[in-house]
């Protein structure tokens, strides 16, 4: 009971520092769009109008006003949740919220199977080779995390596409979809395809995210493969592991039911951490498959200098960063005892 | 003294040394050069092959012997906030006609506001003039005429340096017919397929509206010119205008263009409809032209009708065109009043902000969200998918209107195909594998030049064609005239004799390219290689050199910038 109030007042406190954080962020990111140079406006004309159109239509935007000024409507604008409307090449006169909203749930589509993709092989690889340490296998366990860590994201999706996609010819190598996305309930084309009762839609969904989510997560799985494996070599040896041992237990059952499972403890502390560079790989993983996700929203909108558009962007990845290692520590209070509030 | 004898010897052959040490450098020391920037795109706005380019133009430029190239490159948004300011004094840029008029590869280079948005600063009122009378003139004669001198001056002057004109490709399956490079938009609605009647396309662009007065990028005006007409279309390969929404092309001779070239009339189809089933007719036309000028959407095409068009923009009129500027004396008859002649009218009546609307679907007080039945035209394909950056769908209209538009090209009746489905922001590696694959049926834009010889070498085992024509966006250098050193014209047409058109053509575009003379590419009206006349058709290092020493570049040391510049 007391834990579970500490729980809340935790919950809250974390919830109120995070205000802070976003009005740092905030006003970072519009300095930083100031200060380097270029404009938005400018740039969609590309010299193609005259300076009188453009000028206009700079004034119409509000970019003509003082820094200051700009400054204090785009917070005014961040906390009442307008973001405004896009100024970029391709989404231009969008709304930003709206299109972060469209494009948010094929972010999370890909995030969840590529962490699923990461903590299986990851954890497996680390469990392998923490278990035969020094063993062949385990050189190659130590091995795949540095190299798989060390490859570049858009040159694995590439050699997928190639295999899977030209040679194999199993998988679609971009996009989504098929012929028809399936009817739109939350975005997430496989819980959509489940909801509309679509096998097809269904199997299509998942043809689509293999490659991607395969690519990422591998991508991911060697920061696993090596804490699992720096982990488990140190429960394997702890005081416990050694008691059991020497009560007759197994070296198996020590492994599986007492190391392993203390092993894992650390690696959801390394889950949150991780949730950051998930999104950063899905930028250039997106940008492979062509995944009509926040990422490949991101990339546009900095390429064309989009204000709104960058700082809605941004304050939703933050937002969901702040939260996910929220909820990260909550989870780790929950399944280790020693973590007090 | 021997003492002194021995100090004046020491003092001698140290002099010697030092002196035959001075002049050893002096002979052998690489005369100074002019150190010059020359900047590009870095961010692909003309794909991946822009740092070859620069890299060529350094290496033609350099043979000289007395230029220095610094290659410079910035992102797109910096890049046309610095040159539109003025601050880059040397750099690639590129255009894509908006109207296919030889106007529009003129004055939005040589006339004095023009030149400034595009950042090379020039001014001359001689040309100012000549730019006015051939935009307002109607006879060929006149206009051949006045294009000859505005050309020459082109090259005389060199603000710009025309080089060379990007390939246009397309691949498909063999099972395609009808498939037309067009340099305004591909008509999807022309195209068969064997024994199907829907077909799966696939590019790299994307959408940015379907609304035609904010569409202002490539492929969303060519979404629009499947899904929307306009009184005037272009044939199925050429750029000759023929009538769409309007019964014929106003000319002088028909009446429709008065003969002061201020009023434009065109005559209305009557019966036509927009897929949402409401009526087309004269009240439509004028609203929707109107709601175009009026919401003048950022980065939109609606410049075009109130400024380039000189219909104007009335801030007393709800900032619509000006009270009497469209007029529609009844249903099916409206007229256009000119500020002042501008002889294109009829193309910029073709480009896609022109497009009338539905007024039902449509309202003027902001720009429509692409969804179905939201993009409500009169054109042969209707809007039935849409997934944002993913694929479009496209259905024919039934009981299109103008289906016996091509009849005179062997084309009875179009559309042809019942669906088009268009993949959309392949990467371009992607789009390679999904044609030669055959999971899509033709990929349009944009390949990366090795790829499409790639696909043309083994075009006959893949069961692919591979069409390539010459795309209408010009590729130029630019001088901010203004600046120093480029402010001295000989500088500038030292650099014109030096470029090496055709080792851009071999080595970044691997013969795909077309080399350009003078800022009207070859297939427009009035075109004259102006450059290869003056300058030749190759570099001409031995004349090029020759200007620079007059220069007073690189002849000897310490003889070098320090002149007056005039």
């Amino acid at each position: 009971m007391a834990k579970r109030a500490s729980l809340l007042a935790y919950t809250v406190s974390r919830l109120i520092l995070a205000l802070p954080m976003l009005f740092i962020l905030l006003t970072a990111v519009f300095v930083v769009l100031r200060i380097v140079p270029g404009d938005p406006i400018t740039a969609l004309y590309g010299g193609r109008a005259p300076a009188d159109v453009v000028a206009a239509a700079r004034a119409r935007y509000g970019l003509d006003r003082p820094y200051w000024d700009q400054y204090v409507i785009y917070i005014r604008q961040i906390f009442t949740l307008n973001f405004g409307t896009s100024l970029g090449e391709i989404y231009r006169g969008k709304s930003v919220l709206d299109t972060i909203i469209q494009k948010l749930p094929a972010t999370i589509e890909l995030s969840i199977g590529a962490m699923l993709v990461a903590s299986t092989v990851g954890i497996f690889a680390g469990l392998v080779g923490g278990v035969n340490r020094d063993k062949a296998v385990d050189v190659a366990a130590r091995l795949y995390g540095t190299i798989i860590f060390a490859i570049p994201i858009f040159w694995m999706g590439l050699m997928f596409q190639l295999l899977f996609g030209v040679t194999l010819g199993w998988l679609p190598t971009s996009q989504r979809f098929g012929l028809t996305p399936p009817p739109h309930v939350t975005g997430l084309y496989t819980l959509d395809s489940i909801l509309a009762g679509s096998w097809s839609n269904f199997v299509d969904a998942i043809k689509h995210l293999v490659l991607p989510c395969l690519t990422l997560g591998l991508y991911l799985s060697g920061f696993f493969t090596k804490t699992v494996r720096a982990n488990l070599l140190l429960t394997v040896d702890s005081d416990y592991a050694e008691a059991a041992r020497a009560r007759g237990v197994r070296r198996r059952a020590v492994v599986y039911r007492y190391a392993f499972r203390n092993a894992l403890i650390p690696v959801v502390t390394v889950l949150g951490l991780q949730f950051a560079i998930l999104f950063s790989g899905a930028v250039i993983t997106e940008r492979t498959f062509s995944w009509d996700g926040i990422g490949t929203l991101l990339l546009d909108s900095i390429n064309s200098k989009d204000y709104p558009m960058i700082q809605g962007t941004i304050v939703v990845y933050a937002f969901i960063i702040i939260l996910v290692s929220m909820v990260i520590d909550i989870i780790n209070g929950l399944i280790d005892p020693r973590v007090r509030y | 003294m021997k003492r002194n004898v021995l100090i004046a010897v020491v003092a001698v052959v140290v002099i010697v040394i030092i002196g035959a040490a001075v002049a050893v450098i002096l002979i052998t020391a690489p005369p100074r050069t002019l150190k010059i920037d020359l900047w590009y795109n870095s961010t692909e706005h003309y794909g991946p092959t822009e740092p070859a380019v620069a890299q060529i133009l350094k290496t033609s430029l350099e043979a000289t012997g007395k230029l220095t190239v610094n290659l410079r490159s910035e992102p797109w948004t910096t890049y046309t906030d610095d040159f539109g300011n003025q601050r880059l004094p040397f750099f690639l840029l590129g255009w894509y006609p908006d109207y296919f008029d030889s106007d529009d590869y003129a004055s939005p280079f040589l006339s004095t506001s023009g030149a400034l948005s595009l950042g090379s600063g020039y001014n001359d009122s001689q040309m100012n003039q000549w730019l006015a009378q051939e935009a307002a003139a109607t006879s060929d004669s006149v206009r051949a005429g006045l294009f000859q001198q505005i050309q020459n001056k082109l090259a005389a002057d060199v603000p710009y340096i025309p080089l060379w004109q990007n390939p246009s490709d397309v691949e498909y399956s063999t099972s395609l017919s009808n498939v037309y490079l067009h340099p305004v938009s591909v008509k999807w609605f022309v195209m068969n397929k064997t024994g199907a009647t829907s077909i799966v396309g696939g590019t790299t662009d994307s959408i940015t509206s379907m609304d035609p007065a904010s569409a202002y990028d490539y492929f969303s005006i060519e979404v629009i010119n499947q899904v929307f007409d306009t009184l005037l279309v272009y044939d199925t390969q050429a750029t000759t205008l023929r009538a769409g929404l309007a019964t014929q092309v106003p000319s002088l001779t028909n009446g429709g263009i008065s003969a002061d070239g201020l009023n434009y009339t065109y005559h209305l189809r009557q019966g036509v409809k927009f897929h949402d089933g409401s009526a087309f007719n004269a009240t439509v036309m004028k609203w929707s032209i109107d709601r175009a000028v009026k919401l003048d959407i950022a980065g939109s095409a609606g410049f075009l009708l109130y400024d380039v068009g000189a219909l104007g923009r009335d801030k007393n009129n709800g900032n619509k065109t000006p009270v009497g500027a469209i007029t529609t004396p009844d249903d099916y008859n409206i007229t256009f009043h000119l500020k002042h002649p501008v002889g294109f009218f009829n193309g910029l009546m073709a480009f896609s902000v022109s497009a009338p609307v539905s007024m039902t679907a449509y309202n003027n007080t902001g720009q429509q969200d692409d969804a179905v039945g939201k993009v409500v035209g009169t054109g042969p394909y209707q809007l039935t998918g849409y997934t944002t950056n993913q694929q479009i769908i496209l259905t024919a209209t039934p009981n299109y209107y103008n289906a016996g538009l091509y009849a005179d090209h062997g084309i009875p009746k179009i559309p042809i195909l019942n669906q088009v489905t268009l993949k959309l922001r392949y990467t371009a590696t992607t789009l390679k594998l999904d044609i030669q694959n055959h999971a899509i049926d033709i990929a349009y834009r944009a390949l990366a030049p090795a790829d499409v010889v790639d696909l043309q070498n083994r075009a006959t085992s893949l069961g692919l064609k591979v069409d390539i024509g010459t795309n209408p966006r010009i590729r130029y250098l630019v001088f901010n005239v203004k600046t120093a050193p480029f402010n001295d014209v000989r500088l500038r047409q030292a650099i014109a004799y030096a470029v090496d058109r055709q080792a851009i053509n071999t080595t970044a575009f691997l013969g795909l390219a077309t080399p350009i003379y003078s800022m009207v590419p070859p297939a427009m009206p009035y075109s004259q290689p102006v450059f290869q006349t003056v300058y030749g058709a190759s570099p001409d290092l031995a004349k090029a050199k020759n200007l620079l020493s007059q220069l007073g570049y690189a002849v000897a040391p310490g003889n070098l910038i320090a002149r007056d510049q005039d």
